[in-house]
């Protein structure tokens, strides 16, 4: 199978096209930068409630890191908010009326996708930004940032998601409404990856569930974020540079897995007649 | 309107479709009272339709191809097939040459749709940003991509709304939005499923021209239109193809295609005189040799008979027939089978 390459001009006509719909609706606009805002800080009470420090045991060998459970939980959700936005982005980015004609200029599957992503993508990084100096100022959130291994993890994360939302198009192309790709990754999202405790926690109720965790490609992105964000950790770490060549790996699989799922969806709603339906 | 200039014609044919079939699949969900919610859900058969059955035609370039047929006769999926946008399940596509199904990046570069059921148009944006989005999607460079969109907006009249949401258009406006959409490729072949549906007359009459004088005589492109209007198919096309039940029933130019029940004459004789009874006359008349149909029409106190009957049929016995009935002819005229009737006797002999 081949890969085809990204034709960026189209990515960007995609992307204006989904900013002018989403500011052509005033009122959705100011409700998804105060509900970004106001649940983002609804999280940072929690935590703050809470606020224990804790050692953060990575899988070994990477290594550990010492932090507060507010910076955990913030940066648990500014990892969400940011990079696995891609994924509701694409499903949601979905348009029957236009799938057709879009399609119809001979558009490749990967300029599809991420066409159709970039704009929740950059709306969600343009709220991040507030995010991050509520988490900063309001929360005391102590950042200890390694800005390359910090590019790198940002860079690894978006490959492993945008071969996850390749394959959930694809199913939800089939499927329609929902596609248990989205369904299982939300699941172990909030469960089993490390977005809210860490996964150590899960053993005391189900022992060595962990290791199952460190099988998800979602427990590798919060990790390699947070050891980039909280732990200052460099790449040159022989820890941090196996988290990192972990997840490129995870990358490396996931791409070729989402764009056959993707290529696959197409052909069969293609060959079901029904790309236009929903 | 002139924005590319017509282009030699190749030596493929603009469009080659061979031995084309299509199979869809479908459950049929019969509403079964069952207190089994698993019953109710399981309940239903697998089934399938024929939508194409081994389908071949060839469209020449310039030329406007009309594809006829009723409802669900396999219009909508050739079409749709020719846009890459329904697989098939065997025969070949191809566009100027190029494979639709082996290659269907290049062969998208040749052929543009405008399809009936959806406009293809974002809704919440203006026309000229929707114009701006695909000229981008076809690689238009950017200069060149404003100044074709003025030059499309201007002809198509949507210069003053141009910034307004296309939302607020009107089925006319949103379908020259959609064609001006298909417009701003360079594609040879356009294709329109239903080009008037949905249009007021003068709309689709002004449509209907853009078509042959700006599409085909000025740009050069070649047109495939789907279409169950007759009268537009036999204005606008150099050939139709008449479709029903996913087979092609007949094809070649609309007086070609009504020349296939050609067997066959009408006869309109005007009556005047104190005739017996017209009741009795068309009874009689039925029953004369050759004769097929014999019907009055009773037009504000005018009789005019209409006779059917072979073409080498002696019409001696049917003027024998009105004169004993007491009746004279005032006028005559005779006519040849309609589009109209070759689609409908067509059709019908096809369904026995």
């Amino acid at each position: 199978m081949r890969l085809p390459g990204i034709e960026w001009g189209k990515v960007s006509a995609l992307m204006k096209r989904d900013m002018r719909n989403w500011a052509s609706y005033k009122m959705q606009v100011v409700i998804a930068i105060l509900g970004a805002l106001i649940g983002f800080a609804s999280w940072g009470f929690n935590a703050s409630f809470r606020n224990i420090t804790f050692t953060w045991q990575s899988f070994q060998p990477t290594p550990v890191y010492t932090t507060t459970y507010v910076a955990f939980l913030v940066s648990g959700i500014l990892v969400s908010n940011i990079v696995l936005s891609l994924t509701s982005g694409v499903t949601g980015g979905l348009r029957p009326w236009m799938l057709e004609s879009i399609l119809m200029t001979g558009m490749k599957p990967s300029t599809f996708v991420i066409g159709t992503a970039a704009w929740s993508y950059i709306l969600s990084v343009v709220l991040f930004i507030p995010q991050l100096m509520i988490g900063i100022f309001f929360f005391q959130v102590n950042l200890n940032v390694n800005l390359l291994t910090f590019m790198l993890s940002v860079l690894i994360s978006g490959i492993i998601v945008f071969g996850i939302s390749m394959a959930s198009v694809g199913i939800r192309l089939v499927t329609k409404v929902t596609d248990p790709v989205q369904w299982i990754l939300g699941i172990s999202l909030s469960l089993l990856s490390g977005q809210t405790f860490p996964v150590q926690y899960l053993n005391n109720y189900f022992p060595g569930i962990s290791n199952v965790s460190w099988l998800l490609p979602y427990t590798w992105i919060f990790d390699i974020i947070r050891l980039s964000t909280l732990a200052g950790a460099s790449i040159f770490d022989p820890g941090v540079g196996e988290a990192l060549l972990i997840s490129l790996l995870y990358a490396v699989i996931l791409v070729p897995i989402g764009l056959y799922c993707f290529v696959w969806g197409l052909r069969k709603a293609k060959k079901q007649g029904t790309l236009g339906w929903w | 309107m002139n924005t590319q200039q017509p282009k030699a014609k190749p030596s493929a044919p603009a469009i080659e479709v061979v031995e084309l079939t299509k199979v869809y699949s479908w459950r049929e969900r019969k509403v079964v009272p069952s207190k089994s919610f698993l019953r109710m859900l399981l309940a239903g058969k697998e089934c399938e339709t024929v939508a194409l059955d081994k389908v071949s035609f060839s469209v020449d370039h310039g030329e406007v191809f009309g594809l006829l047929g009723p409802n669900g006769s396999g219009k909508t999926t050739l079409i749709k097939i020719l846009s890459n946008l329904v697989i098939p399940e065997s025969g070949k596509v191809v566009v100027d040459g190029i494979d639709v199904l082996t290659s269907p990046y290049v062969a998208a570069a040749r052929l543009q749709t405008v399809l009936s059921e959806s406009i293809g148009l974002e809704k919440r944006i203006s026309a000229r940003e929707n114009l701006l989005l695909f000229a981008a999607l076809y690689n238009l460079p950017k200069n060149e991509a404003n100044e074709r969109i003025d030059k499309l907006l201007d002809f198509f009249g949507l210069t003053d709304v141009a910034d307004k949401s296309s939302q607020s258009f009107s089925t006319g406006m949103s379908r020259k939005l959609s064609v001006a959409r298909v417009l701003l490729s360079s594609a040879s072949v356009v294709v329109f499923d239903e080009p008037t549906s949905g249009l007021d007359p003068g709309a689709a009459d002004s449509f209907r021209r853009l078509i042959l004088e700006d599409l085909v005589k000025a740009e050069g492109k070649t047109v495939l239109i789907a279409t169950h209007n007759l009268a537009e198919a036999s204005f606008m096309c150099n050939r139709i193809a008449l479709l029903n039940r996913g087979r092609l029933l007949a094809i070649g130019s609309p007086d070609e295609v009504s020349r296939t029940v050609g067997d066959r004459m009408h006869l309109s004789v005007t009556l005047d005189g104190p005739g017996k009874s017209l009741d009795r006359l068309l009874e009689n008349l039925r029953k004369a040799e050759g004769v097929l149909l014999a019907e009055s029409k009773d037009d504000k106190g005018v009789n005019e008979v209409v006779v059917t009957g072979r073409k080498d049929m002696d019409y001696t016995s049917v003027f024998g027939l009105i004169s004993e009935q007491g009746f004279r002819v005032v006028s005559l005229e005779t006519s040849s089978p309609t589009l109209e009737e070759a689609f409908l006797r067509l059709v019908r002999e096809a369904k026995r």
